[in-house]
């Protein structure tokens, strides 16, 4: 406050800044009445958002230097200041290699700027990390809205001139659009960060060494820039600028968080290297660099146990091991179902009878575990089941499977008789889905078949041929379904929901003449209120595969 | 739980007490809630009851006549004009069985004991409804025309029965 009332000139230089920037202001976006209009707003989203952003930055500026101007008649500010530059003088005049005594004279004056202006290099550094990609990406969004808006112009030019109007148009066009990009750092930065975002949805890594190359790149460039200095006016100049000090700023926190990001993956794996047991780490030292560090980026994203990853090195360092064969991504999955299920013995068999199909790959390790215990009785409902049935099961939890398969009785309310529209499970979607998976045979065959169950050859018979059919495992429908026909219908349904997704054809074990003699019925529903009438299926008109009758999808 | 064996007989007996038809098993088991075919025949007309797992289907067909003469019994009562679609539910819970079988029998009595005594004056009728129907119903739901080779049996069949 003293200072301010001895010099009254202390905020000189910040009114001189501020009248400089108002100046550019007025240049870059003179006061034109016209622009005041609705119209004119409405017709340029761009130009209102850029005029708008620069008045705004403007004034931010106008109160950062301010803001300094204050900050620098602290004190301790000035002796910090006056420190610095002492040290320079003392030190940096020592130094006789012109390009290291620069670089000495830059690194106390870059001190001395950043200590006497905090606020607009803060600005500045939010500016570009963002301010700027935020506003970009605004003004962007603005001028596709003003291109979208010359299309009408573009029809007339058509009309006018033929395609020749519309090719100059277009050109036109996009060489203004094109100038316009190159003149704002704002869209040029919202793209550079589009760019590095997508390049880190591919490769992150990549993007990582992208940013990195474009900050060491920067710092090189000023360090070139301050060896090449004639004069120390020139220099400090330089150093205490608002760009420079804002790009050693924001350099300086790139490196920091890359610094940071990678001594926490170095310290990631070497936690990793240590979890596992003697022999499992000794396995893993057996991997080259390139395959430790995939199996430990893997095993982190995947959210691996350590258990699971114990499972992983000791099966796959024994001779023969079919998860030795697998793609990585498999066999941790499976080496992961083994260790939280505590089933290794059976996932291991599994995959070599049926390999890492849907079904493993889908399995809960609660699931399996519940499974298997179950399967455990003799005469058991889950004993009846093939393993490949059993593992499907085992998407489910296990109140879920004991739900779907009857080991709780039904709670059916009072009142209520189970019938073809009355479902009375309440099943939930994941648990029809899991249903029909089990239910359904062959789901890779090129044609399914429909009909009556064992009628004359029957479907179920028919569709063992290799076609895809539906034949839920007889224990569960005897034991369960047979007596909810509701609950059953959604099981079907959901069959013909996947058959129709899959544009499959369909082959009809009955002549499609006696399947309309039976319509009144309701048997044949499928073909009637559903197939035909949700998903467009056709009658073929010549006969299918060995005679029989097809449905075809639509066109 | 009720047999399909028994119930059947129970609700269709009347064919065999009064109309002295005989009764063939076509059961694929011999378990109660096995699938598969009960025939009534007479010297003038078969009925088959059928099970297909929760669903039945009653039909009725001239004795030596060939197989595209059988006709449901729900298009019979359609093709008469006699509406009981409620009687044909479609799949039912075995607890069910019992009653459509009863509705079935009772329905076939009522409205078709012409037919159930031989008199088959009104099938070639029938057939020919059922396929008109057949043609407009799949056009309705597929906005297509059904491929002629469909009926053509059914079709010839009762060409050569009315030249006949």
């Amino acid at each position: 406050m003293n200072n301010l009332k001895s010099n009254p000139d202390v905020f000189s230089p910040a009114r001189d800044y501020a009248q400089s920037l108002v100046d550019d202001l007025r240049l870059k976006h003179p006061p034109a009445p016209e622009k005041h209009s609705l119209a004119y707003i409405v017709s340029h989203p761009y130009d209102v958002m850029a005029t708008g952003s620069d008045f705004l930055n403007t004034l931010i500026s106008i109160g950062a230097s301010y803001a300094d101007a204050i900050w620098q008649q602290n004190p301790l500010t000035q002796l910090a200041v006056e420190s610095l530059e002492t040290l320079e003088d003392s030190l940096c005049s020592r130094v006789t290699s012109q390009a290291w005594a620069n670089r000495c004279t830059a690194a106390f004056y870059l001190s001395a700027g950043l200590t006497a202006t905090p606020f607009d290099t803060t600005l500045g550094v939010a500016n570009s990390f963002v301010v700027d990609p935020i506003v970009g990406f605004l003004k962007q969004g603005a001028l596709s809205i003003e291109t979208y808006a010359a299309i009408p112009d573009l029809v007339t030019a058509i009309r006018e001139e033929g395609w020749e109007g519309a090719k100059d148009f277009v050109a036109e066009l996009w060489t203004n659009r094109l100038e316009i990009v190159l003149n704002d750092k704002q869209m040029q930065s919202a793209f550079m960060v589009e760019g590095l975002i997508l390049l880190a949805l591919i490769a992150a890594p990549l993007a990582g060494v992208v940013i990195l190359g474009m900050t060491a790149k920067g710092l090189i460039e000023l360090d070139a820039a301050v060896t090449a200095s004639k004069n120390k006016k020139s220099l400090i100049e330089l150093v205490t600028s608002h760009e420079v000090r804002t790009t050693v700023v924001s350099s300086a926190l790139i490196l920091t968080m890359i610094a940071a990001g990678a001594s926490n993956k170095m310290l990631e794996f070497r936690a990793f290297q240590e979890r596992p047991s003697p022999s499992a780490q000794a396995s893993f030292q057996t991997l080259s660099l390139l395959e430790q560090t995939r199996l430990a980026d893997l095993a982190s994203k995947m959210k691996l146990s350590p258990g699971a990853m114990e499972f992983y090195l000791t099966e796959t360092a024994r001779p023969g091991s079919p998860l030795a064969e697998l793609p990585l991504t498999d066999a941790l999955r499976v080496s992961n179902l083994a260790a939280e299920s505590g089933r290794g013995a059976f996932v291991l068999d599994y995959i070599s009878r049926y390999g890492v199909d849907a079904a493993i790959k889908n399995a809960s390790p609660e699931g399996l575990t519940f499974y298997l215990e179950q399967a455990k009785t003799p005469g058991s409902m889950m004993s009846s089941l093939t393993p490949q049935q059993g593992v499907i099961l085992s998407e489910l939890s296990p109140t879920s499977i004991t739900k779907v398969t009857g080991l709780d009785a039904a709670k059916i309310p009072k009142g209520v008789t189970p019938d073809i529209n009355t479902p009375v499970l309440s099943l939930t979607p994941q648990e029809v889905s899991v249903l029909t998976k089990l239910s359904t045979r062959n789901p890779n065959a090129e044609y399914a078949m429909l009909g009556l169950w064992k009628n004359g050859h029957g479907y179920t018979m028919v569709g063992s041929e290799g076609y895809t059919y539906l034949d839920m495992p007889e224990v569960l429908y005897t034991e369960v379904f047979r007596k909810y026909p509701g609950d059953f219908r959604l099981i079907n349904k959901q069959y013909l929901a996947d058959i129709a997704s899959q544009n499959k054809p369909i082959v009809l074990e009955t002549s499609y003449s006696v399947i309309e003699s039976s319509k009144t019925t309701g048997a044949y529903w499928e073909v009637f209120k559903v197939l035909e009438t949700e998903y467009n299926y056709y009658l073929a008109e010549d006969v299918g595969p060995s005679g029989y009758e097809l449905l075809l999808p639509p066109d | 739980m009720v047999s399909f064996f028994h119930s059947t007989l129970k609700h269709f007996g009347y064919l065999v007490e009064e109309f002295s038809y005989t009764v063939k098993d076509k059961r694929y088991t011999a378990n109660p809630l096995s699938d598969g075919v009960i025939e009534f025949v007479s010297s003038k007309t078969i009925i088959e009851v059928q099970k297909d797992r929760n669903a039945f289907i009653v039909s009725l067909k001239p004795a030596n006549e060939p197989e595209v003469s059988r006709m449901s019994l729900p298009w019979i009562l359609e093709a008469l004009n006699i509406k009981k679609s409620d009687s044909f539910p479609g799949e039912v819970a075995p607890e069910g069985y019992d009653k459509v079988l009863r509705e079935n029998a009772e329905l076939l009595r009522k409205y078709c004991l012409d037919i159930v005594q031989g008199d088959f004056s009104r099938w070639l009728d029938i057939l020919q409804y059922f396929v008109d129907q057949s043609k407009r119903g799949y056009r309705s739901r597929t906005g297509r025309e059904l491929p002629k080779r469909v009926h053509q049996d059914r079709e010839d069949y009762i060409k050569s029965k009315s030249l006949s």
